[in-house]
């Protein structure tokens, strides 16, 4: 199976479909993702952003992402082999 | 027929908990038996009922039983910041709920409440909050008729 280069990751994270997010003030697409979680009992869901590993070379743990004017801090980046990054997200 | 002491414990501590005056936030959700998740109004507060062992009782030949009811507490708490903090101002409250009136209003039916302890809480990092659950744990101290546990 050929791998994805870096000109496939660069065509599929700008596709219009992507979700427009901000970190750190620039904008950045990608998957922004948000499924349902429950832990201890309690209902929630757990926040996280996919995207091109070279898109967000300057930002990572500490920064803000906005997602429809929700404000999340990144609390771990998960670097993958494919060259994409997956930010976890927290809640302000 | 009057209902089981056991429940007529469990009713009058549930009021209890949702009088309680809480001051992180307001209000606190209060449910008995709760098997669901909490979807929403954390922080909340479940009650449980535990065992209800009969104390050893030198004379077999009395006409009562006296019990020892177990009963939990469980606070759950999501927060941007500082679950610890207000699991304990929460279960501050919780104690002085159950402990200043030991009979939880039921003179005739408990002769007192102890404190049993509270469990280590346990963390959770994997929501968009942090999240934690605490256990506090009472016994309830009762006399029922040996024939009849709702007289």
């Amino acid at each position: 199976m050929p791998s994805i280069d870096s000109d496939d990751l660069a065509e599929i994270f700008s596709d219009v479909e992507m979700d427009s997010v901000t970190i750190g003030g620039d904008v950045v697409l990608g998957m922004f993702l948000k499924p349902y979680q429950n832990e201890l009992g309690i209902s929630g869901n757990k926040p996280s952003f996919k995207c091109n590993a070279v898109d967000v070379l300057a930002k990572g743990v500490g920064d803000t992402l906005v997602n429809n004017a929700v404000n999340y801090i990144i609390t771990s980046e998960q670097p993958e082999d494919a060259g994409t990054v997956t930010f976890i997200l927290k809640a302000t | 027929m009057a209902l089981h002491y056991a429940e007529q414990i469990l009713v009058s501590v549930l009021a209890k908990l949702k009088a309680a005056p809480v001051v992180s936030v307001l209000p606190v959700n209060v449910e008995r038996d709760r098997v669901d998740p909490v979807e929403t109004g954390v922080p909340a507060i479940g009650l449980e009922m535990g065992s209800d062992e009969p104390v050893d009782q030198e004379n077999k030949n009395m006409a009562f039983i006296d019990s020892h009811l177990e009963i939990e507490v469980d606070i759950y708490v999501k927060n941007t910041t500082g679950v610890s903090t207000e699991l304990n101002l929460i279960r501050q409250e919780v104690h002085q709920a159950l402990m200043v009136d030991r009979l939880q209003g039921l003179p005739a039916i408990v002769s007192d409440t102890r404190y049993l302890g509270a469990s280590e809480p346990l963390l959770e990092g994997d929501l968009e909050n942090a999240a934690a659950k605490q256990t506090l744990n009472y016994q309830i101290l009762y006399r029922h008729s040996l024939t009849d546990p709702g007289a």
